[in-house]
């Protein structure tokens, strides 16, 4: 078989086996290790292949962001901050058709600042705006949709795992790579409001939903200012350690994720919103995150060098040369490619898996890596909202704990979203100084 | 094998976790696989088809060691610093600083010693991988600061960051030595984690450090064989004489070209880094003198603890030196003698 | 994905087999064990970090091998829990297909659990075949982490966590595949209900 016939028929069997519902780590390292055995005709290195990537992919400091910042999100989530955020949005955006919505997405781009993944902000708003929308009558599919869409944020906006990886893979400072996130998080989640206004207005029948006027009854409608000081103070701390630990040159990402789990744990005690029982099960639960976020990166991690021993990637940036493609061009395959991988693999592996291929060509097109790693993370979120594997809806359906809330409803919620963000990361790519104006700055 | 006159062609891969970003690879790229080809060439019985992989498409940069022996790869750059349990005989640049700032004296004087010392080339072959060469990238470790470092005393309490066993020469002067990755320096030196790093210029100007370490201490510390190229032994077996013989000619050149570029680049390192508001310090000769007097005997311990393992640490180190005294190197501390 | 459908916990049934029980209880109860010790890491890492960072503020002398202990510690947590995860239903599926087989097509879904549990047993087999001897030549090769002089911590203790949480995560691909055959489902109820 040739790499070609290897690389195309690697990716029909995983399709069809994550499909079918395989575990996903088990398909991924069974075909990279068949692929190896016939690519080199040696099954010792074939197992090589295996037990490398066992041992040596997660081995590396930056990784433990992922269990800290989980972590963090997780008590944040316990003591009720990321609720807290959520009413107070609400209280500012209740009036608003289809403001539960809006106020879900501005309270996931606030929580974004504290957490680093969307998985943290899909488990804290499934369990928090979910019920809330649906008892305002608003539909269950938008509900988890919106949830779905926003959580997207807690990867974009900093601090952010996937720009963290995406730093790692390309030697760029991990510093800058989330001051380029900035404005392009908040692009992201103004687009988000609008298309909930539109939907809201035009779609009436998919969103549903209370007027203000039965909303105005609840408390968080009528918040006085020392409540609303009172729930909006552990956010401003929390964003202050983490963000304020990294700007001000003080902390590096993985430690900002130590002490703002730290920060949120005294916060919580502070607010007696946590038994040693509930932390306890805080901890075993980040843990399993752990386990199933960072065993994935290793299976996604086989499959990369699966790729790399078949020869792929070089073959694929020859091509690229020969091709002598516009920018535009190579642009557009590129999005297609983050696309497609998206449906089948998580952002992570997409980053790991399709950046490699295309790092060689960027050089010849003057290509400014931070601003492709804004388009690529961009581009490869878009696959935590679309089937068959869509790390945030996944969260939210094993989060929400109820059977009438089928899989298939949470993509087809999430579909609107999935699409504002392709629109968004058109924006993007045609405007870099979106991604790259603030580094200018120099105070930053 | 070849009476036909038709040309055989025979699959490599090559392997390094570092990308392009990194000079020995650019070359690995540019210089050494032309090479092979153009000698292979020559001939016409052979041709190889290569499959590049660099930037951690198969291995990351600490699993080189592990990919070649292993057969992920078939040739590649082993960053020996990083396998001080595994290859401890290719410390010895690391082991004997403040003697030569010469990469290509240091590489050809170790390629010397794997030729007199078979230990050198078992410690490969016990990891499954044949011995071609060494590399030395670098022309002279140098300090890189936040602050301004002129003087020993101003290392106390200072985090400082390099690769390997290097971080020993600052025992002694109250700073803790950090081991990390090239790639994690210039945020650890932004954040603090980091108060200075042991680096070379080159590496310095081309990842931008100066930005958040402008100060330079240039010491002249001394150079070091970092790399080794090496192929997994099945595969080498495989391979034809003539292909063997080009790949290991090939190799030696790719060696001298290192050192060339090693030293090529520093100089206009430096003025990058000038260019950009960092601050040059030239230590004197004194103070070197003194630097180098007050650290611990590295070389010594790394030898005896060599010998506890039954291998040659003591006459491996006298040869070094041997080699050095004979080069007429600026030696300021003769390590082997003590 | 309900927390106990991966065959999680001892069944509320009568056991058909009593040695079966017993291995089923000894597993639940290691990997147990590995979850506590998993979750505990995960504190000690947060306050590991924690007194790192802080530490080089206030104190002088910063401490040595903390990237090495914090590199370990992530490996370590990942295969402690690995087992449990996988207990728990947490091991990444797209469980639409299956969930529907299981549902409508209970017979067909029988064939396709079993072989996916079997490609599971398959792949951790494969994991293992390669992790074991890397234990054993770190164990006896004395291979190390840090600098000789400096900070040094030996690599076979992480190798062994590997190993054991593969070992475990197999085990209980065995255990889902054994009640899969059993009794047609891996469904069990939770304690109590
Ligand atoms: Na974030
Ligand atoms: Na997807």
């Amino acid at each position: 078989m040739s790499p070609i016939e290897i690389g195309v028929s690697s990716v029909v069997l995983i399709v069809f086996f994550i499909y079918t519902g395989l575990y996903i780590p088990v398909a991924l390292g069974l075909i990279s290790f068949v692929g190896v055995w016939i690519i080199r005709d040696n099954v010792d290195i074939a197992v090589a292949l295996l037990s490398e990537s066992v041992s040596d992919t997660i081995s590396a400091l930056t990784f433990a962001a992922i269990p800290l910042f989980a972590l963090m999100g997780l008590i944040t989530q316990k003591a009720g901050i990321g609720r807290d955020v959520y009413e107070v949005a609400n209280f500012i955006f209740y009036r608003i058709r289809g403001g539960l919505g809006i106020a879900t997405v501005a309270a996931n781009a606030i929580f974004a600042s504290i957490t680093g993944s969307s998985i943290a902000s899909a488990s804290v708003f499934t369990k928090v705006a979910v019920p809330e929308m649906r008892r305002f009558g608003f539909k269950t599919r938008f509900s988890v949709g919106v949830v779905a869409g926003s959580s997207v944020l807690g990867m974009l906006i900093p601090p952010s795992n996937m720009l963290i990886i995406y730093a790692i893979v390309t030697e760029q400072s991990i510093g800058q790579m989330f001051i380029a996130g900035i404005v392009p998080g908040i692009l992201l989640a103004i687009a988000y409001a609008g298309l909930i206004l539109f939907l809201a207005y035009f779609v009436p029948r998919f969103v549903g939903g209370q007027q203000s006027a039965g909303i105005a009854a609840e408390d968080w409608a009528s918040m006085n200012w020392f409540d609303f000081s009172a729930k909006v103070t552990p956010v401003i701390i929390l964003v202050l350690v983490v963000l304020g630990g990294i700007y001000g040159g003080i902390v590096t990402p993985v430690e900002a994720g130590a002490l703002g789990a730290l920060t949120a744990l005294i916060i919580a005690i502070v607010k007696r919103a946590l038994s040693l029982r509930d932390f306890w099960e805080i901890l075993v639960e980040t843990g399993h995150i752990a386990a199933s976020i960072l065993f994935l990166i290793i299976s996604a991690s086989m499959y990369s060098r699966m790729l790399g021993v078949a020869g792929l990637p070089t073959l694929f940036g020859d091509f690229l040369i020969h091709m002598e493609l516009t920018l535009v061009t190579l642009m557009v395959i590129y999005v297609i490619m983050l696309i497609l991988l998206g449906t089948i693999l998580d952002t992570s592996s997409i980053i790991l898996i399709i950046v490699p291929l295309f790092l060689g060509v960027l050089d010849s097109y003057g290509i400014d890596l931070v601003w492709f790693g804004i388009v690529t993370v961009v581009g490869a979120e878009i696959g935590l909202l679309t089937p068959p594997l869509g790390i945030s809806c996944f969260v939210i359906k094993s989060t929400i704990d109820d059977p009438s809330v089928s899989l298939a409803d949470i993509f087809i919620g999430a579909l609107p979203f999935a699409v504002t963000m392709l629109l968004v990361l058109i924006v993007l790519i045609a405007y870099p100084v979106l991604s790259l104006g603030l580094l200018n700055f120099s105070f930053l | 094998t070849n009476t036909a006159g038709a040309t055989e062609t025979i699959k490599m891969t090559a392997i390094d976790g570092y990308s392009t970003k990194s000079m020995w690879v650019r070359e690995f790229i540019g210089f050494f696989i032309p090479a092979i080809d153009k000698k292979l060439a020559a001939t016409g019985n052979y041709k190889i088809q290569w499959n590049q992989a660099f930037g951690g498409q198969i291995v990351k940069v600490r699993g080189v060691m592990s990919g070649l022996q292993k057969g992920l790869g078939d040739i590649g750059v082993v960053t020996a610093v990083f396998h001080g349990d595994k290859l401890p005989l290719q410390q010895i640049a690391f082991a004997t600083p403040f003697v030569t700032t010469d990469p290509g004296l240091v590489a050809r004087t170790f390629d010397g010693l794997a030729g007199k010392f078979p230990a050198i080339k078992q410690a490969f072959a016990k990891f499954g991988q044949v011995y071609l060469t060494n590399g030395a990238v670098l022309d002279s470790y140098q300090i890189f600061s936040k602050k301004s470092i002129t003087k020993l005393g101003d290392f106390q309490g200072l985090k400082v960051g390099s690769a390997g066993l290097n971080l020993r020469w600052l025992q002694g002067f109250g700073a803790a030595g950090v081991s990390g990755s090239l790639v994690t320096y210039y945020n650890k030196l932004k954040t603090g984690v980091l108060d200075a790093i042991m680096l070379w210029p080159e590496s310095v100007a081309g990842r931008k450090m100066y930005e958040v370490a402008p100060y330079v201490l240039k010491a002249n510390l001394g150079s070091v064989n970092s790399k080794a190229i090496t192929a997994n032994a099945k595969s080498w077996k495989k391979l034809p004489g003539e292909v063997q013989k080009a790949i290991r000619a090939a190799a030696v050149e790719y060696r001298d070209r290192l050192a060339e570029q090693a030293l090529a680049k520093a100089a206009g390192s430096f003025a990058k880094i000038k260019a950009n508001g960092g601050k040059i310090h030239t230590m004197d000769q004194a103070g070197r003198v003194e630097w180098a007097n007050k650290m611990p005997n590295v070389a010594k311990g790394w030898a005896a603890s060599l010998e506890k393992k039954g291998l040659p640490g003591n006459a491996m180190l006298t040869s070094y030196m041997d080699t050095m005294r004979a080069a007429k190197q600026p030696i300021i501390r003769q390590w082997d003698k003590e | 994905m309900s927390e106990y459908e991966q065959g999680a916990l001892p069944s509320s049934g009568a056991p058909k087999s009593l040695i079966a029980a017993k291995l089923g209880l000894g597993l639940d109860g290691l990997l147990s064990v590995m979850n506590s010790i998993g979750s505990g890491w995960i504190f000690l890492l947060m306050v590991m970090i924690c007194v790192d960072a802080t530490g080089r503020t206030f104190f002088a002398h910063p401490f040595h091998g903390v990237n090495e202990l914090v590199e370990m510690s992530i490996v370590g947590i990942v295969f402690m829990q690995l087992g449990d995860a996988t207990r728990r239903g947490r091991l990444t599926r797209s469980d639409g297909f299956y969930n529907l087989m299981r549902a409508r097509a209970p017979g067909f879904w029988r064939y396709q659990a079993t072989i996916f549990e079997l490609l599971g047993i398959t792949f951790f087999v494969i994991v293992l075949t390669g992790a074991i001897p890397e234990m054993i030549d770190a164990y006896q090769l004395d291979y190390f982490v840090g600098e000789e002089g400096l900070f040094t911590f030996p690599e076979w203790p992480i190798k062994l966590v590997i190993v054991l949480g593969c070992l475990v995560t197999l085990l209980q691909f065995v255990r889902i595949l054994w009640r899969i055959v059993r009794t047609g489902s891996a469904q069990i109820s939770p304690p109590g209900a």
